[in-house]
């Protein structure tokens, strides 16, 4: 579903990879951890192909970085949730409208768009404030907000860069239990954190670990 | 994509943004309507220096006791004269009558006598009212032993010559410097008012919109600036030329307002500023995309 191969990437003052490769397939719960400024939310862009490696090629779901065209790029990320750190909700629309949004751009008749929005809604536990803004909301239920709108277009994969860098311990926990409970459901969900209070109490879940500017690919050990 | 969607998208902007949109459509309103005054205004004084020109002959002053026959024959050799569009006598009691129309006085109670000479008024076709040609067609009169002298207004048509090149100049560079400062105000508001959907844009970016998804309902908010600004300023214009239209139109000068054709144009401009203001405005966000 998600190929890095050979992929090396650098900003003009530092070189973030030499020479990474992993993959992600469908159905996959996987954490990303690493230090701050070694490249977590780089790696994700480039999923995104918001970014291009110097070297190498990403594939996902078929585009490759390499030759993807730009009217393509819209289309692959609406088969991708993206979650953020700081939810980019917009703030002029209420929650409904938020998470409307990405099947508006799919081209979705109304009736359908409701039918989608209250089912996933109900489903991340947000439900009650559709008609509420973004501004009226905590952070947990902002999050929750983007959670839907990343889940609203059914997409293979959840990408998730900090989603819980804003929040308190039990908020944070209770995020990633929704993170968990989406991907029971079948959809790959790939995390960026430095919460390792969280990643540590995830047994058995597969971990990468970027560590001089390699990527080290781990699962979580069982204790005991 | 649904076109109901650009429309909703197109009335948030507008309702998000009401300071903004406001300060776009008035900087468009205030550009179009410094170029409508600054057209008419250059319309009417190249008219104004035209009527001028119009003005222009030669008055060739006759010897006396010239008989007929022989003014006649003056008269047709001056017509084939290049340049020459008509020659009409002016008898001494003709002179006397216009002196008096002039100057309020009867010329007989001047002097004794009526000293004023028979003339031959001469209008020249407009091409032929510059000063080289009508130095070369005051050259070729005073050959004729019947004239005694041949003027014209020299120093109004060298005053006319050398101010209606300034005026071709100055009017261009004010065209260009009014466009352009126009262009540049118009651009810069509405960069502005794009710069605070910064975030917006880039949110709809990463959740997979399309170019023409983000770009169109700020197209048409540009295009709904450009024309609500263009039509106040075509409304304040016409208020304004009204009044000027009333106070410097005369028997000889007719000020000109502009005609219908002239409002739309002006319409348009304002119109494609506000469009094209927003689509080359959009394209920072939208470059690497």
């Amino acid at each position: 579903m998600i190929n890095f191969d050979s992929i090396s990437f650098s900003y003009p003052s530092k070189e973030l990879f030499n020479n990474i490769g992993f993959k992600i397939d469908k159905g996959e719960f996987v954490f990303l951890i690493g230090e701050s400024g070694t490249g977590k939310t780089t790696l994700l862009r480039m999923i995104n192909m918001e970014l291009f490696p110097s070297t190498g090629e990403v594939v996902v779901y078929g585009y490759n970085s390499k030759n993807i065209k730009k009217p393509e790029i819209p289309l692959l990320r609406r088969k991708i949730g993206f979650v953020f750190q700081d939810y980019k909700l917009l703030n002029d629309r209420d929650v409904f409208e938020n998470v409307a949004l990405p099947l508006y751009l799919a081209g979705l008749k109304p009736d359908v768009i409701k039918k989608k929005v209250f089912n996933i809604l109900n489903e991340v536990g947000v439900f009650d404030s559709y008609k509420k803004f973004p501004v009226e909301l905590s952070g947990g239920e902002q999050q929750r907000v983007s959670i839907a709108r990343a889940m609203v277009n059914e997409p293979y994969i959840l990408i998730a860069d900090e989603p819980t860098g804003n929040l308190d311990p039990f908020v944070s926990f209770e995020i990633i239990k929704l993170l968990l409970n989406i991907n029971l459901k079948g959809t790959a969900v790939f995390i960026a954190t430095h919460n390792y209070d969280i990643v540590k109490r995830l047994k058995g879940k597969r971990l990468l670990q970027i560590k001089d500017k390699k990527v080290l690919d781990v699962v979580i050990k069982e204790q005991g | 994509m649904n076109p109901s969607y650009y429309f909703k998208e197109f009335l948030r902007y507008l309702k998000t943004a009401k300071s903004a949109v406001f300060s776009s459509t008035v900087v468009i309103a205030l550009s179009v309507l410094l170029l409508g005054i600054f057209l008419t205004i250059s319309i009417n004084s190249v008219k104004l220096l035209k009527l001028i020109r119009d003005k222009v002959e030669i008055d060739a002053y006759l010897n006396d006791g010239i008989q007929p026959g022989a003014l006649s024959r003056l008269s047709a050799d001056i017509k084939t004269i290049g340049g020459v569009k008509n020659v009409t006598y002016i008898s001494k009691d003709e002179a006397a009558k216009i002196f008096a129309q002039d100057f309020g006085q009867d010329i007989l109670e001047v002097f004794d006598y009526n000293p004023l000479p028979a003339s031959l008024k001469i209008n020249l076709y407009d091409e032929y009212k510059t000063i080289d040609r009508i130095e070369k067609i005051k050259g070729e009169l005073v050959k004729y032993k019947e004239i005694n002298d041949v003027v014209y207004a020299q120093k109004n048509l060298e005053i006319l010559e050398r101010n209606s090149q300034s005026l071709v100049f100055l009017n261009l560079s004010l065209f260009v410097i009014i466009t352009f400062s126009s262009i540049f105000l118009v651009g810069n508001t509405i960069r502005l008012m794009i710069q605070s959907k910064k975030d917006t844009i880039e949110i709809m970016k990463l959740i997979g919109s399309t170019k023409e998804t983000i770009r169109t309902p700020f197209i048409m908010e540009g295009f709904f600036q450009g024309f609500l600004g263009s039509i106040l300023a075509v409304i304040i214009l016409q208020i304004f030329l009204s009044y000027f239209y009333s106070t410097y139109t005369n028997n000889d000068f007719n000020f000109t307002i502009m005609d219908t054709k002239f409002l739309i144009l002006l319409v348009i401009f304002g119109t494609l500023l506000g469009t094209l203001g927003s689509a080359i405005s959009l394209r920072k966000y939208l470059r690497l995309y």
